[in-house]
């Protein structure tokens, strides 16, 4: 939606990590991508470096708000996995094209969605 | 192979009083969140931790994480916590609580009761905002964490750029993809 709102290409293969789509559109997309990764695999001296690599491509407020977005990513996703939510709507044609173009129907969390609720 | 959950007994290293089946909770909402069961939580609530109980629990461990890891992603040390303060939980109940998916009572989608309605708008919700509201006040703390965060629920649908933020749209769903695959959270 945002890259239509902009009228921008890009190209979804970064939400899978792929460098070379993070750099098609998104601005400091390769550097934010590599902050984003770092933190999240919680290695730290990988995020030490990235972050200051972003620092430096994109100052401190990019820094402070990337670093925002992420935390907020990190309650979110545990929000939905511990109280086992399904998605809201799995029938759209966008979003079914997505998940797989993505790969996100083999994530843990996709059972919440695709399964009886209850398992052990 | 990953191994089950339950494969290994033993207990976590704990600095309070809290009951081990809450510090087994908090340990599974932060390092083991997508192999949570239904099972586990109706088991929990036939052993000391009410669903209820349980939400509570998920709002405050959550919200706390999203500030320590916001610390750790600019580089500081995480905030000393609150002194604790003696009293009594309100044991509030919202109306129109529902199980309809999901793990927990939920307030239904299509009604809420006059005290939540600030919460959403009746139909206008979606299953990550009704996750917690068994609880409302932990819905309230998220909702004022992700404004602060990320965006408030009123920007959700704005794509552009912002001018309070450094980063337009994109580059913040690039961001939050990321955290969330390696997550793997599929919501």
């Amino acid at each position: 939606m945002s890259a239509q709102n902009s009228e921008t290409d890009i190209d979804l293969q970064v939400l899978k990590g792929d460098e070379q789509a993070a750099a098609v559109g998104i601005l400091y997309g390769v550097e934010l991508m590599r902050f984003a990764e770092a933190f999240a695999s919680r290695d730290e001296a990988a995020l030490l470096e990235c972050r200051d690599a972003l620092y430096k491509v994109a100052g401190a407020a990019v820094v402070v708000d990337a670093a925002g977005v992420a935390a907020n990513f990190q309650r979110m996703t545990r929000i939905a996995d511990s109280t086992g939510i399904p998605i809201d709507n799995v029938e759209t044609a966008l979003g079914q094209e997505i998940r797989a173009q993505l790969g996100l129907n083999e994530f843990a969390g996709a059972r919440n969605t695709f399964t009886e609720q209850g398992d052990s | 192979m990953a191994l089950s959950p339950y494969t290994f007994k033993g207990q976590h290293a704990a600095v309070t009083g809290l009951p081990d089946i809450w510090v087994d909770a908090v340990h599974r909402i932060v390092t083991d969140q997508t192999r949570i069961t239904g099972d586990y939580i109706a088991a929990n609530a036939g052993s000391g931790l009410s669903k209820a109980e349980y939400a509570e629990l998920v709002g405050v461990v959550v919200a706390v994480i999203s500030v320590d890891e916001f610390n750790r992603a600019i580089g500081v040390a995480a905030e000393t916590l609150p002194e604790p303060v003696t009293g009594e939980p309100t044991r509030y109940t919202p109306e129109c609580l529902v199980e309809d998916t999901g793990y927990l009572p939920m307030i239904a989608r299509d009604r809420t009761g006059e005290r939540e309605q600030d919460l959403w708008r009746p139909g206008r919700t979606a299953n990550v905002l009704r996750a917690l509201s068994s609880v409302p006040n932990a819905v309230r703390d998220w909702l004022a964490l992700a404004e602060a965060q990320y965006l408030s629920i009123a920007r959700m649908a704005h794509f552009g750029e912002f001018d309070d933020r450094s980063i337009n749209r994109m580059q913040m769903e690039l961001v939050a993809g990321r955290v969330s695959a390696w997550n793997q959270c599929f919501y």
